[in-house]
């Protein structure tokens, strides 16, 4: 009798045990449910009525932002800092997938311009934790997306810095191309400041990073005298909204009192440039334009209109299409036309 | 009649040594099959062939209560000048003062833009010293508590203390609720189309009586401005940048899924370029103009001339009007201008 008593009360101590290591179980589930991970909500197509999230963007993670991107990126941005400064965290690194996870709805302008990845490293002074600056590299894949993001990016009212082909400066912050780099520097002060130690790390940067001047062809070919650089753009796709016209250059030139905005695109042959001068005057035309006759000189099959009230002038010249776009003045537009043409015959 | 012991009984394997007799055999045999049967129905019932979906059960969904006061009426103030104090204080004042919105004892939830981690003089983010005060004009109207929160696109702590915003709270006595991930609950919005079952920063808001959204005026590349309405964003967890691909539908659910009890936009310097962040002074557009209001649809539409737009550019405008948010026509609410 004893001996099956203490069979009984061991089984009982045993179900007691699995019982209770059920009811834990069950316990931390139910805990652990409560902080579920809100990272994998995602919209259905229903739902957004467009794309689904790829398969990256279903993945885990939570639902707060959280430095979990830091990594230590290739570039070493913390060895250039300027003396008397620190990196003041890790440096981070952003690819497409979680490009707005930094610039939220910014993110899209990189994108369109072949971002391939963002480094960032926030440097803080040694005296003063409340005098910082961010420096944040974007990696557009070659230099021509590059310059494209650079001009979209451009400011007005700068100041051209000359430690890059191109660069330059506002009260508080820094932007340069170096090859296939865009790079801003952003400061927490607005008086200056700090412009200089954020000088010494770009000047640090263009000397040892990998990269280069940037050169492009569609620059090359533009007329020097009266060019404003700090003007010129570059529009990897559908420039001046005709879906054909990709990789085309804008400048402004200063004419008289006036500037005016020129464009050109360098294709393969002489034939295709002649053939998409004619496409895109005609899809001006198609879209309201109206012909007009100015005194373009001698330029050979040159086309000019208006369209919504601005002067349209375009031609080609061997393997560049070329021209004026949304000219206010007349005859400054035909004169830099001419000017523009002289240049590209004389250089063919 | 008694049966006689088994092998295993006799090498003592056995949990009783007691004899088992026919008419107690199968009454257990009954109870082992109807508890068998029992826990096999049951499991029968709960089983879900579909298996787990991911989604949560409608029953755990939460939805934000209406904060806004009825019975204070619609009303809205637009007070200019630089200094960002001065103004907010006064378009209290125009409007007959906190004690009109904020009553003794009220829990205050105020909800910045704090998205980036960004000085605070380049007005990505709301400008400290506009939280600093509207904390302030809470507590001097005897709010209990004010709390501050926001869900950034950055990292929330570096957000917190870069804008400046971590220290104004903590100067002007309020308290900062960082997010976690376990203060999201998912919900629903009734007839929404992308709010569905979607987390949003919930916990914070437990015991708040009232809601003030505060938001800088801002470009935006996607949907052309952010202010009142777009600042409610900052309440979506998940991976939220989808909704970038419908922005202005997502800010119209935005608009009905929050009912605040007051909406503070701040065009004191307005981000006119390369919004939602910036970088450069240059960005930005000297305004100098504060709207205090009821009606965050209204505020908006006011917000559109400092952006040098109109209401029929931003279409997010018109779709939260038509969903019953607020009036496009801020003139409706006859605003104090000063």
């Amino acid at each position: 009798m004893n001996k099956a008593a203490g069979a009984v009360t061991l089984e009982t101590l045993v179900s007691s045990a699995i019982l209770f290591l059920l009811v834990a179980i069950g316990g931390a589930i139910f805990l652990k449910q409560s902080c579920y991970d809100s990272q994998l909500f995602t919209v259905t197509a229903s739902q957004s009525g467009t794309t689904l999230p790829s398969e990256g963007e279903k993945a885990g993670g939570t639902g707060v932002s959280t430095p979990a991107s830091r990594i230590s990126g290739e570039l070493g941005l913390p060895s250039y800092a300027p003396e008397g400064f620190q990196p003041a965290e890790t440096q981070e690194a952003f690819g497409p997938d979680a490009l707005s996870n930094k610039i939220d709805g910014k993110a899209e302008l990189y994108l369109e311009c072949g971002f391939v990845n963002l480094t960032t490293q926030r440097f803080a002074s040694r005296k003063n934790s409340r005098d910082w600056f961010e420096v944040s590299v974007f990696d557009m894949g070659n230099p021509r997306n590059a310059f494209a993001m650079y001009g979209v990016q451009r400011r007005a009212d700068t100041t051209d810095a000359s430690f890059a082909d191109f660069a330059y400066s506002t009260g508080n912050a820094l932007f340069f191309l170096h090859g296939k780099y865009y790079v801003e520097m952003i400061s927490s002060r607005e008086d200056g400041g700090l412009f200089g130690d954020m000088m010494v790390l770009a000047k640090r940067f263009v000397k040892s990073a990998p990269g280069g001047a940037v050169e492009m062809k569609e620059i090359t070919v533009l007329p020097r005298e009266k060019l404003n650089r700090g003007t010129m753009k570059f529009f990897l796709t559908n420039a001046f909204s005709y879906d054909k016209f990709d990789h085309v250059l804008t400048a402004q030139y200063s004419t008289g009192a006036s500037t005016t905005t020129v464009f050109v695109t360098v294709r393969d042959s002489a034939a295709e440039a002649a053939t998409l001068a004619d496409g895109y005057y005609n899809f001006l035309m198609g879209i309201g334009g109206q012909q007009l006759h100015l005194a373009e000189g001698t330029i050979p099959n040159v086309r000019s209109l208006d369209f919504i009230g601005d002067c349209e002038v375009i031609f080609s010249c061997g393997p560049v299409v070329a021209g004026i776009h949304a000219g206010r003045d007349r005859v400054a537009s035909a004169g830099m036309a001419q000017q523009l043409y002289n240049h590209l015959s004389g250089i063919q | 009649m008694k049966d006689s012991p088994t092998d295993s009984d006799k090498k003592g394997h056995s949990i009783s040594s007691q004899p088992v007799n026919r008419r107690e055999f199968i009454t257990r045999a009954i109870k082992a099959g109807i508890s068998v049967a029992a826990a096999g129905s049951l499991a029968y019932l709960l089983y879900d062939e579909k298996g787990p979906s991911g989604e949560t059960d409608s029953g755990g969904l939460v939805s934000f209560k209406d904060y806004s006061l009825h019975d204070a009426g619609a009303a809205m103030a637009i007070v200019r000048g630089r200094n960002r104090r001065e103004t907010v204080r006064a378009a209290f004042e125009r409007l007959g003062g906190a004690a009109r919105f904020i009553r003794k004892g009220d829990v205050v939830m105020l909800k910045p833009n704090a998205a980036f981690a960004t000085p605070a003089n380049l007005s990505a983010t709301t400008h400290p010293d506009l939280i600093s005060e509207v904390i302030s004009i809470c507590r001097q109207a005897g709010a209990a508590e004010v709390r501050v929160t926001d869900n950034p696109i950055n990292d929330p702590a570096s957000c917190f203390t870069l804008t400046g915003i971590a220290d104004a709270i903590r100067a002007a006595g309020g308290r900062l609720v960082e997010p976690r991930s376990n203060y999201f609950k998912p919900t629903t919005l009734k007839a929404a189309t992308l709010i569905v079952n979607w987390p949003v920063l919930f916990e914070p808001f437990a015991g708040v009586t009232k809601l003030i959204g505060i938001a800088p005026v801002k470009n935006h590349h996607r949907s052309g401005a952010s202010m009142t309405m777009k600042n409610w964003y900052g309440l979506l967890g998940g991976r939220r940048n989808i909704f970038h691909q419908d922005i202005n539908t997502i800010i119209q659910e935005l608009a009905m899924m929050v009912h605040p009890t007051l909406v503070i936009l701040d065009g004191t310097a307005t981000m006119v370029t390369n919004g939602p962040t910036g970088g450069a002074l240059s960005d930005l557009k000297q305004t100098d103009t504060m709207i205090v209001s009821t009606d965050q649809v209204a505020a908006d539409s006011y917000g559109c001339s400092l952006l040098g737009r109109t209401v029929q550019e931003l279409p997010f405008i018109s779709m939260a009007e038509a969903a019953g948010a607020g009036t496009s026509d801020y003139r409706k609410l006859n605003p104090i201008i000063g």
